[in-house]
């Protein structure tokens, strides 16, 4: 970390950046703490930049943010993971970049595009910069904005809570609904406002198209759940069969199932045994549909693919695993390299190290070149950089700075600087 | 051991063909399908020549275990806090992952107070790596001052405390535990305040060294890996155990709020 190798960086680097981000503050570290003496620190002041490491990691992060971004999807990645590395260390500087992705993101929301990553939920946006970006959604876009909705209004004050509920309110009458975002707003204003109220009845009485909304079955039921307990049972009751109708016209499968047992459960509690089964009487699909309870059930998520450091911790000390490595699929291969990369270099074999991050590298950037709907290559460079930088950061960062494409360089350089970054932190 | 999902490397373009390329795309497959487990199989071989003694054992479902333990007073600095408001309810169909999550709750009126409750899992004294893999959900995550998901082994007259925090309020930073000198240790890696209303999934890796320190080797959260790679050394002990473990932090306030837990699991060997 201390050679002269990182230190000509610096310099080359430092040289080419605004005088702002060489001008820090005056070094004050902070003394260690435990949680008893946690009120002695202010919250989001962060540490000052302290160290060479902490000046060297923002300097990479500079160079990372001021790379050309054409996409505003990989753009928005960029300003994300720095943003995430600068808040602890350079908070001003997150801030500034944190209005660019509330920019780049609501552009993205604009044109229609779900954005992959949400600088609005990661709470960083000043209450300005998300006011305006609240006044760009459009209600047909607001499922898109929901995560970045969610997080202005768990994030800013009542003026922001009620642009948000405005938006969502203006959703609802076109029939679109983003149910994790009503139940925030009912949650943010009080379930027993009268917005609240009057927003339940609504929603279940326009509930959208079954066909296209299965895997936010679960979301339904959850709202309905949350709130069943704070309206009248008549209401209560309604809203369930409504409900259960809807859920008859979902897709067969772990989320309906889900959902299913949620939603009658709720009821259940809600208006009694007795009560409940009089409920379902009144309408035979509303019992069709109530009767598949008891059906095992998930939420839908995402494969995640991984590869286990602890493993390949072990599988190194067998001797070489490139072999094995090549028949991998592409974006394992970039991960389980990596890992191995990482082991053997953490263990002192670096010419294995080397050779284990080749190939992680070269995968990754096939990964980037190739990627497509669903596939976060972006973690992947991430991961792999993050590794290599354990073992080599002035290695890694010339490595990142090598890959194809501009994103996958600079998100590369964002995961070398949060590893030199975190070396220091206490 | 990794998830090789084997039906996602399939192209979707290869499913759509007509039959006679089907039939030819799935000899092709099959063909791709056994050079990978080929190759997972050689990686495998490596490992258990390295330590054929060690099978991995899973506990599942943690969350829908009897048995957890809890204590607020326990939580605090030194092991000597304030009380805190605080319970725990099981078979939570709602938010749930799969129908049945366990449900925390803090609060109470005496700001930076705690609760922690863990789970004790028997004394795998042959345990020396860890992954505690769970799905967390919150609704408010600005009430929290921060979140701590642990696991603590007790062998061979040594605890080894692998405590690790998400401190959402002063470094927004993962934060671990210095067993020997009984503090926390930002690593620097931020941790992101939680996405409200979904599931956020988190995995630890730790290790118990050969040369008998805490290793923190990485954290996953929703599918995005980072090396700690730090070292601990770990401090006295007479008992023999191994536990999971998760704790909330009341904040300045000390706002009533709740988190879920689901698909709690710890992987062992």
């Amino acid at each position: 970390m201390r050679s002269p190798l990182i230190f000509s960086f610096v310099l080359a680097v430092a040289t080419a950046l605004p005088a702002q981000v060489r001008n820090q503050p005056a070094p004050h570290k902070p003394a260690p703490h435990e949680k008893v003496t946690r009120q002695a620190l202010s919250p989001r002041k962060g540490v000052p930049i302290t160290n060479r490491d902490q000046r060297f990691a923002l300097d990479v992060l500079q160079a990372a943010v001021s790379v050309s971004v054409s996409d505003p999807q990989d753009r928005l990645r960029v300003l994300a993971s720095a943003i995430s590395v600068a808040s602890p260390i350079a908070p001003a500087l997150a801030k500034q970049w944190s209005r660019e992705g509330a920019r780049v993101e609501a552009e993205l929301i604009s044109s229609g595009h779900k954005p992959d990553v949400s600088v609005l939920a990661l709470g960083t946006v000043d209450c300005k910069a998300a006011s305006n970006f609240t006044d760009q959604i459009t209600p047909a876009n607001v499922p898109i904005a929901e995560q970045a909705l969610i997080g202005v209004a768990a994030n800013c004050g009542p003026t922001a809570k009620n642009a948000v509920r405005v938006k969502a309110d203006a959703a609802m009458h076109q029939g679109i609904v983003a149910p994790r975002l009503m139940m925030a707003l009912m949650s943010a204003l009080g379930p027993k406002t009268a917005w609240s109220q009057q927003t339940f009845v609504q929603l279940f009485s326009s509930l959208p198209e079954a066909k296209d909304n299965s895997a936010e079955a679960p979301n339904f039921a959850a709202m309905y759940a949350n709130m069943a307990a704070e309206v009248d049972k008549e209401t209560a009751r309604d809203a369930g069969a409504k409900l259960l109708l809807w859920l008859g016209k979902v897709d067969p499968g772990g989320p309906r199932n889900l959902a299913v047992n949620i939603t009658t459960d709720a009821m259940k509690k809600t208006l009694g045994e007795e009560a409940y089964q009089r409920a379902l009487e009144r309408d035979p699909l509303v019992r069709q549909t109530a009767d598949t309870a008891g059906q095992p059930g998930e939420i839908s998520r995402p494969e995640e693919e991984s590869a286990s450091a602890l493993e390949a911790m072990r599988a190194q000390k067998a001797g070489d695993q490139s072999d094995a490595l090549r028949d991998l699929p592409v974006s394992q291969r970039a991960r389980q390299a990596a890992a191995l990369g990482f082991a053997a270099g953490t263990a002192g074999d670096l010419a294995g190290s080397e050779r284990y991050f080749d190939m992680a590298f070269s995968a990754a950037d096939e990964t980037w070149a190739n990627r497509g709907t669903g596939q976060n290559a972006a973690a992947i460079v991430s991961e792999v950089c993050d590794a290599a930088a354990q073992v080599n950061p002035v290695k890694a960062l010339a490595r990142a700075q090598k890959l194809g494409e501009p994103a996958g360089q600079a998100i590369g350089m964002v995961a070398v600087a949060r590893v030199v970054a975190s070396k220091s932190a206490q | 051991m990794p998830r090789y999902a084997l039906k996602s490397y399939f192209p979707p373009q290869q499913k759509r063909a007509s039959d006679d390329f089907r039939a030819a795309a799935t000899t092709g497959y099959l063909i791709m399908e056994l050079k990978k487990l080929c190759s997972l199989l050689l990686l495998l071989a490596g490992v258990f020549a390295v330590d054929h003694a060690s099978a991995q054992t899973t506990i599942s479902n943690i969350e829908q275990k009897t048995g957890w333990e809890s204590c607020t007073v326990c939580a605090g600095a030194g092991g000597a806090g304030l009380p805190a408001i605080f319970s725990l309810q099981q078979s939570i169909s709602s938010p749930s992952m799969d129908g049945s999550a366990m449900q925390f709750f803090l609060g109470g009126d005496t700001p930076y107070t705690q609760a922690l409750w863990w789970r004790q899992l028997g004394a795998q004294g042959a345990a020396h790596n860890l992954k505690y893999d769970l799905y967390f959900y919150m609704t408010d995550p600005n009430s929290s001052q921060a979140l701590e998901f642990d696991a603590n082994q007790s062998v061979g007259g040594k605890k080894y405390i692998f405590g690790t925090e998400c401190n959402l309020k002063e470094t927004h930073t993962w934060r671990v535990w210095d067993t020997a000198n009984a503090k926390w240790v930002s690593t620097g890696v931020y941790c992101p305040t939680p996405v409200a209303y979904k599931w956020n999934h988190l995995t630890w890796v730790f290790q118990r060294t050969s040369d008998n320190k805490v290793k923190f080797v990485s954290v996953t959260l929703n599918g995005a890996t980072t090396y700690i790679n730090r070292y601990y050394y770990p401090k006295s002990s007479s008992v023999n155990e191994l536990n999971v473990a998760f704790q909330m932090d009341g904040n300045k306030y000390q706002t009533d709020y709740n988190v879920w837990l689901d698909k709690v699991s710890l992987i062992y060997w």
